[in-house]
């Protein structure tokens, strides 16, 4: 027997037991829209909390830190060395030390980070009022966060942008000595954050120390996929190195869990299904088993007759899954929605807590697909095995 | 050189177990049928002659003995071969039709060429060619519960021609059937056999058959209790009506 006449009798099968088709396929259905329903609820939070961590362009980035190691520094050498590792699209160095940010006899604690131009864009940082960024490598001008503004009473942008203020660097090192220098630099940029102090300037301004050796270096690679091979690289020159992608390492590792869970009761849910879907082909196995009969009579192999039935629940598998996964789609959309609302009418962000990836689609229609062939399975034998004459006598 | 029997029985007997009671539907079945012939087998209901049917078509296995096809040993082949044996080598007929209920009458048809892998629209034209031989072309579409017994049978019976079997074996096929459609019926399988040569083997409880048959085998038991053999001119035939089944 073809393929595409077992197919056809199995839909025409399926066609004529309409009602408990339907049933048998909602069965199916629930199983399946509730696995997509709860899986894509664990992906949207899973986006989220990341995103709240950090944005995608962040997992591309390899912070550098000094090493504790004699003899291996972090300098313009180690740098150049950096530059040159495969798939390293950017490297940028970082100075930092504490400082104070002093105007009108105010001032107030900060932290001072020395950067070059490309910084801005590596970080995706965004400079919410005045430029985005500083004229060139030395120019004496400041970028600050709101949170470092509020000490010396310069929290308004308008008025602050444009003015001058005096950042006091401090360098304490190892052996407990201590340095100062102050430089005056022009603020013009500020980022809307109020929680944290910092303050970005030139690197080349704010070395007033003479220091070869920097506080940090960032690296970008061209993907997120190169990152572990230039991690190693940088790792095996001495430099311990941290990245954001530590932090999602973790989150993913929690949302794993939180994943299986779900999709565990979904799976629960699916196996009631199936048990279903072996109850009909049961059922309808006794239906027709006078017709079976008729099949092996006439000519039909017993392969033929177990090819149907197994049709019947490969379909009903399919059927339900596409159906399934359309309905768990549109359920979180709905939810999504509702959540959104009110958030919004309350004063809130509207997010998405919902996402279903297209591999995973995929993969649940594929499993609902297999899950029902497999209950078809021994009912479909069992029809095989009939005794035709048994069957035809059978009424 | 001797001719090969279409059909070999040696010795066979089938016995079934009832509980503890064993009954023997068959007992030491001697026969041969040979190309060409229409043969009765005749009998009344429960002396085995749809038992010793099922047996020739491969639907059970005999408890002891052996049935041979054109020389070939019918236990030699495994289910597979069964079943192309019953979807090329013979068709069937049954006493209650057994059309599938949840197809048209074309679709019936056709079916046993669906088995063999024919391609859709050259198994329908088949069918539809054979179901204008039984003379009920219009009905094509129609489910099988829209038709009445003798319509019923005769779409069975062009079934049973679909895959130009060379045998037909036809279980009492007129049984359902009031003497109108019996009549109708019986034409068609005479037909079958004089004109189209098929060997035919008619299993029945109504003497007045027995006298198209070219040999009458009469069951009691279980037993073959006598052969009777009819010489006579077939003076039926020219009254039949034409049948043209290929």
């Amino acid at each position: 027997m073809k393929l595409i006449d077992v197919l056809r009798l199995s839909l025409g099968n399926l066609r004529r037991n309409m009602l408990r088709t339907v049933l048998t396929i909602s069965g199916v259905v629930v199983g399946i829209s509730t696995i997509v329903f709860l899986v894509s609820l664990g992906f949207g939070l899973q986006n989220l909390a990341i995103s709240k961590v950090t944005n995608l362009d962040a997992l591309t980035l390899l912070t550098v830190n000094q090493s504790q190691k004699e003899g291996i520094n972090l300098n313009d050498e180690a740098v150049t060395k950096f530059k040159n590792i495969k798939n390293v699209i950017a490297v940028s160095p970082i100075l930092s030390f504490p400082a104070q940010i002093q105007a009108s006899n105010l001032s107030g604690d900060t932290i001072a980070y020395g950067i070059t131009p490309k910084y801005f864009n590596l970080e995706s940082i965004k400079v919410d009022y005045g430029n985005a960024n500083f004229s060139s490598d030395s120019a004496n001008e400041a970028i600050v966060s709101v949170g470092s503004l509020k000490a010396i009473n310069m929290t308004d942008p308008t008025t602050t942008l444009g003015k001058d203020a005096s950042f006091r660097i401090v360098k304490v090192s190892d052996n407990g000595d201590k340095q100062e220098n102050v430089i005056k630099l022009k603020i013009i940029g500020i980022t809307k954050d109020d929680t944290t102090n910092y303050a970005y300037m030139p690197i080349n301004v704010i070395n007033t120390f003479n220091d070869n050796t920097y506080s940090a270096v960032k690296i970008k690679s061209a993907s997120r996929g190169d990152m572990d091979e230039i991690r190693k690289t940088v790792e095996s020159m001495g430099f311990p190195t941290t990245s954001v992608k530590d932090t999602v390492d973790q989150i993913n590792q929690i949302f794993i869990v939180i994943q299986s869970v779900l999709g565990g009761f979904g799976f629960i849910a699916l196996m009631v299904a199936a048990i279903g879907i072996f109850n009909t082909l049961t059922i309808a196995l006794l239906e027709r088993t006078h017709e079976i009969g008729i099949m092996k009579a006439i000519g039909g192999r017993n392969r033929d007759v177990a090819l149907v039935f197994t049709a019947e629940a490969a379909m009903i598998g399919l059927f339900g899954g596409i159906l399934g996964v359309s309905i768990g789609w549109l359920f979180g959309k709905g939810i999504n929605l509702l959540v959104n609302f009110v958030a919004t009418s309350v004063g809130g962000t509207a997010n998405n807590m919902f996402y279903t990836p297209l591999w995973f689609a995929g993969f649940v229609i594929t499993f609902s697909f297999l899950i029902s062939t497999i209950a078809g399975i021994m009912p479909a034998r069992h029809a095989a095995k009939l005794d035709p004459l048994e069957a035809l006598r059978y009424e | 050189m001797a001719k090969v029997p279409v059909f070999k029985a040696v010795n066979v007997t089938k016995t079934y177990q009832l509980g503890d009671v064993e009954v023997k539907a068959l007992q030491n079945i001697n026969l041969e049928i040979y190309s060409g012939e229409f043969i009765c087998i005749f009998g009344q209901s429960g002396c085995g002659k749809s038992t010793l049917l099922s047996l020739v078509a491969g639907l059970q296995k005999p408890t002891t003995g052996e049935i041979f096809v054109r020389g070939e040993k019918l236990s030699a082949l495994n289910n597979e071969g069964l079943a192309k044996y019953r979807r090329s080598k013979i068709g069937i007929v049954f006493q209650s039709f057994n059309l599938v209920p949840s197809m048209n009458i074309l679709e019936n048809i056709a079916l046993p060429l669906t088995f063999s892998r024919i391609p859709k629209a050259q198994r329908l034209a088949r069918a539809k060619s054979l179901l204008e031989t039984v003379g009920l072309a219009k009905y094509a579409d129609h489910s099988s519960s829209q038709l009445s017994g003798g319509q019923q049978q005769r779409v069975a019976i062009a079934r049973s021609l679909v895959t130009a079997p060379w045998i037909i074996l036809a279980d009492e096929p007129t049984g359902n059937l009031d003497s109108k459609a019996a009549d109708e019926v019986m034409r068609l399988l005479i037909s079958l056999n004089r004109k189209s040569k098929r060997t035919v083997l008619l299993i029945t409880h109504n003497p007045n058959y027995l006298e198209y048959a070219d040999r009458v085998f009469f069951m009691e038991d279980g037993k073959i209790i006598k052969t009777q053999v009819n010489n006579k001119v077939k003076a039926s035939e020219d009254e039949e009506d034409e049948v043209e089944t290929n």
